[in-house]
């Protein structure tokens, strides 16, 4: 067998292994420990095991992942967002599936101060599905919503995949962040207009408000709204006046989180150690997912994988159209087992001379392929986003339920995608104008 | 034999460029294949054990980042601010690296020794250009200085920043856009490879040039796994150590040419360059040289390494040494590849180097 | 049997209450280093080194055994959830075998880094303040052996035919 056979057998396994329900850390982890003793020998494959789990761990990066966790935990368990979803409920009781729709437009919100798309799904997750699912809104649809709204995470800045491709690509981080708004918002747009087709559809998966609302009620109702505008408020105000960097920003969330809860007077010794409990679950059970994809990167850079898709587009030759479709083929492909970033680095020595040859705005394509990265943070079967709002929500719903309410916003994605490729002014607008 | 080389940087550093000509050097002139993996195998934190493990066979190593496992190298690395002061020359860069090469080459065992604990074999240094300010506000004055936050990636640049009166603030390499970006350090202390290098052009609006001073040094270019070296064949090996002179060479070179070409371009970025005054200079200066007192104190007691005086005062000569020697080779890395041949790797004995 | 079930529930709420305090300290600490810089210009020391080096490792792998115990190891349950309990119960036996294989080589290798970064007094330097980072590697090995002893202890059960702690493992729909 050739290396990239080995590579492409490594996957077979690796589907065999996960469709076997064994976890996916370990069928990660085992997979890229086997396929790279195989492709390089023992010395590596021990080597890896060795190098990859603990650097990855420990990454001053990653921290806003857990604190961003305790922030969404600690602002449940305190009831901090009980207020602001009720306000919610009865401000968009006449739009079909309004607390979905109030949740992607939070993770909007929110992706103006977190970097990375888990962090957003991750601070949303536990604030927004068991609200949701309080107003007996279908399971699949509360958690697919929350899943997909994390992506707008990495659209709308900052964004950490952004920054990165910037370097890669050098070009100026600022016009892929201004490009990345247009895509942002429309992601968000669509993410809302398949809520609402949902709801209409099957009004039993957001059942509608029936009791009558006057404006009194709709009024008296934002003074519970306090803690969170309170929360946000220091969040935003400190990211924007400089004294924090959006690495930080989980932390500075979570103490705010904390102080408010304190002053409310619902922060609880029980309430205080379920969110910190809940916190190190979910945080294991990820990390040791990323860790795995961070072998498997390294295992399929070994394999020469990335080499040969990346050089079969750029045989399909100069038509500009075959050679974006080929393209895309891939990141989805890519998307389905890797992680963002080793999808990125696998792929963009390659093809981004490809592109600049074929004439492509290199920020243009850098804000598509975030669209196209993100898509893979969706899909089955290693979706990171999936696998963030498992591990809030727990036994209520599982992982083949959420993929389920995902594949609605995915058919929202592929539209956003053909429009981010026919009409590359809603990437290039903002960079033009203000770069 | 196929080598997998490791570079942290993607394609289009400085890094990448020198190990990539390393690669094509080794491929033809010898049987051997050499593939480079630019951060797709390992990042910078990973790259020295990943090769002591065996992930890659080669790869560019930045010993500051493990500070106890080269403290040695380190020590020599931390005195880059002598390549600055004194006597200037137009590309400090090629006089400390090749001071920082002869010394762990040919008068520093200890430091061999701790590339070998690494399951390493050292194979040369190449260089940064000099540290300057990139700023978010202009820096013209002393005063200017004052009350400062300053992104500093070494412990000499932070207290440099407190002998200022500034603040020195850690923040990682990744983090340095947004940072800057959103004003949460007011200058970061790196050369000018980096408004490249890191996309940083966007976020600076000021250069203050040659302050704090110092380069980057703390490069081991391609060092390379033990085993790996030690199941070549001689004739391979010496193919690989030429070859290695020439990238330590490069690795000097292309992060200079691209530092002066950045420079070049940041007025037509909107960026404005302010030439320090000559107190500024002369501040900076005299910190150097009360700074040297506080790294031999500091490797002594933190790092547990001997004689840090002696050491200090080698090096010190070296770099002097070097300054006359490479002082017109900013621009020729091929005379600077053949001065590190003359001058110091032809010295080592290759029958034994690397195989005890 | 139950010895080690009992001997394990008290290693894995040990390691939940340091995992806690971790999360605590990385919170205070980042949010205390952000508040000094921005007002008092002044940081605390070695944030980014404590933050890395100890509160995310510890965040990492000490859970590791109680996510064990709560099922909260992600899978994907697509296909088993079609076979029969019993069926799902042989291969949910088996799988913990196979998870316990793997752990049990990430156990032995990183404790051989850890050792070996022991010996070294591998350490930081964070500006001037130097923090050792060594004890930090032992916590890998450590949350990933305490994975393959609960690995191990419901494989036994399976074996046993005894019931598994934290439940079936099987997810309602
Ligand atoms: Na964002
Ligand atoms: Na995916």
């Amino acid at each position: 067998m050739s290396d990239v056979q080995i590579g492409f057998a490594g996957i077979g396994i690796l589907l065999a292994l996960i469709a076997l329900r064994v976890p996916i850390g370990v069928s990660l982890i085992g997979v890229s420990f086997f396929g790279i003793w195989v492709l390089v020998g023992d010395r590596a494959a021990w080597g890896s095991l060795g190098v990859i789990p603990y650097s990855f761990a420990a990454s001053w990066h990653l921290s806003s992942v857990p604190m961003f966790l305790l922030m969404g935990f600690l602002c449940y368990h305190a009831g901090l967002t009980k207020g602001m979803f009720d306000a919610a409920r009865m401000w968009l009781s006449r739009l079909p599936g309004g607390l979905a729709i109030a949740t992607v437009f939070g993770a909007a919100g929110f992706a103006a101060v977190t970097g990375s798309s888990v962090a957003c799904a991750a601070a949303m997750g536990r604030i927004a599905v068991p609200e949701m699912m309080r107003h007996r809104y279908a399971p699949s649809l509360a958690t697919g919503t929350v899943a997909a709204a994390g992506t707008i995470g990495a659209l709308i800045p900052p964004s950490i995949l952004m920054i990165l491709y910037g370097i890669i690509a050098e070009v100026p981080i600022s016009q892929l962040f201004l490009g990345g708004v247009g895509a942002g918002l429309l992601t968000t747009f669509g993410y809302i207009a398949v809520i609402v087709i949902r709801a209409k559809l099957n009004p039993e998966l957001a059942p509608p408000l029936h009791e009558e609302v006057t404006f009194r009620d709709k009024v008296l109702a934002l003074r519970e709204t306090w803690p969170v505008f309170l929360l946000m408020l220091g969040v935003f105000g400190g990211l924007f006046s400089g004294a924090f960097t959006p690495s930080e920003a989980g932390a500075v969330g979570a103490a705010l989180a904390t102080i408010i809860a304190a002053v409310k007077g619902s922060l609880t010794w029980a309430s205080f150690r379920d969110a910190l409990v809940e916190t190190l679950l979910t945080s294991a059970s990820l990390f040791i997912i990323a860790i795995g994809a961070s072998m498997l990167t390294r295992f399929l850079a070994f394999s020469g994988a990335g080499d040969y898709l990346s050089d079969s587009v750029s045989a399909i030759g100069a038509d500009p159209l075959m050679l974006l479709i080929g393209i895309s083929l891939i990141y989805l492909l890519l998307g389905m087992f890797l992680e963002p970033i080793g999808a990125m680095l696998l792929t963009l020595p390659i093809l981004l001379p490809i592109l600049d040859t074929a004439g492509f705005s290199l920020i243009w394509f850098g804000v598509l392929l975030t669209k196209f990265l993100e898509i893979g943070m969706i899909t089955p079967p290693i979706g990171l986003n999936v696998f963030v709002i498992k591990g809030v929500v727990g036994d209520l719903a599982s992982t083949g339920l959420i993929f389920r309410g995902i594949a609605w916003f995915l058919v929202a994605d592929l539209f956003v995608v053909v429009a981010l490729i026919a009409f590359p002014q809603i990437i290039l607008y903002l960079p033009n104008l203000l770069g | 034999q196929d080598l997998k080389i490791a570079v942290g940087f993607p394609p289009g550093s400085a890094a990448f460029y020198a190990l990539d000509n390393l690669a094509k050097n080794i491929e033809a002139n010898s049987d051997m294949k050499a593939k480079v993996f630019a951060l797709s195998l390992l990042n910078l934190k990973e790259t020295p054990p990943g090769i002591r493990d065996g992930i890659a066979d080669m790869g560019f190593v930045l010993p500051p980042y493990y500070p106890a496992e080269y403290a040695e190298t380190n020590l020599a690395a931390n005195l880059s601010m002598l390549a600055t002061t004194g006597e200037q020359i137009e590309s400090p860069g090629t006089a400390m690296g090749a001071a920082m090469t002869e010394y762990v080459f040919l008068h520093c065992p200890e430091c061999l020794t701790e590339h070998k604990r690494m399951n390493q074999v050292y194979l040369g240094t190449g260089t940064s250009p000099t540290y300057i300010l990139h700023c978010t506000t202009p820096i013209r004055t002393m005063a200017d200085l004052k009350n400062k936050k300053y992104r500093s990636g070494a412990a000499n640049f932070g207290r440099w920043a407190e002998a200022v009166g500034g603040t020195k603030v850690s923040v990682p390499g990744n983090d340095i856009y947004e940072a800057m970006a959103q004003g949460v350090v007011d200058c970061g202390m790196f050369s000018a490879t980096e408004l490249t290098n890191l996309q940083l052009f966007d976020v600076t609006k000021y250069i203050t040039t040659k302050i704090p001073g110092g380069v980057f040094a703390g490069v081991a270019t391609n060092n390379i796994n033990r085993d790996t070296w030690a199941d070549l064949t001689p004739e391979q090996r010496e193919v690989i150590f030429k070859a290695s002179a020439r990238s330590n060479a490069d690795v000097t070179w292309k992060y200079y040419a691209d530092a002066k070409r950045n420079l070049n371009d940041a007025p037509d970025k909107g960026i404005e360059i302010i030439e320090p005054t000559e107190e500024m200079v002369k501040f900076s200066n005299d910190f150097v040289e009360s700074d040297l007192k506080v790294i031999a104190e500091q490797f002594t007691n933190d790092y547990g390494v001997d004689n840090a005086q002696a050491k200090i005062e080698k090096v010190a000569e070296l770099v002097d040494k070097y300054k006359k020697l490479t002082k017109d080779m900013a621009d020729d890395p091929e005379a600077l590849a053949q001065l590190y041949w003359d001058e110091i790797m032809s010295k080592v004995d290759l029958t034994t180097y690397g195989l005890d | 049997m139950s010895f080690i079930d009992r001997w394990l529930a008290r290693a894995t709420n040990l390691t939940t209450v340091i995992g806690a305090i971790a999360v605590v300290l990385m919170m205070v600490h980042i949010t205390v280093d952000v508040v000094g810089k921005f007002i008092l210009f002044l940081p605390v020391p070695a944030t980014i080194t404590l933050v890395s080096n100890y509160y995310m490792v510890v965040v990492a792998f000490l859970p590791l055994a109680l996510a064990e115990r709560r099922n909260s190891h992600i899978s994907v349950e697509v296909l088993t959830e079609q076979f029969s309990p019993g069926v799902q119960r042989h291969i949910h036996g088996w799988t913990c075998l196979y998870s316990a294989v793997i752990f049990s080589l990430l156990t032995y290798r990183s404790f051989l880094d850890a050792v070996d970064k022991y010996e070294l007094g591998s350490f930081i330097m964070e500006q001037s303040t130097k923090v050792p980072i060594w004890p930090g590697h032992f916590l890998l090995p450590l949350g990933a052996g305490l994975m393959v002893l609960m690995l191990l202890l419901r494989f036994a059960n399976y074996l046993s035919g005894r019931p598994q702690p934290g439940g079936s493992g099987t997810v309602a729909e």
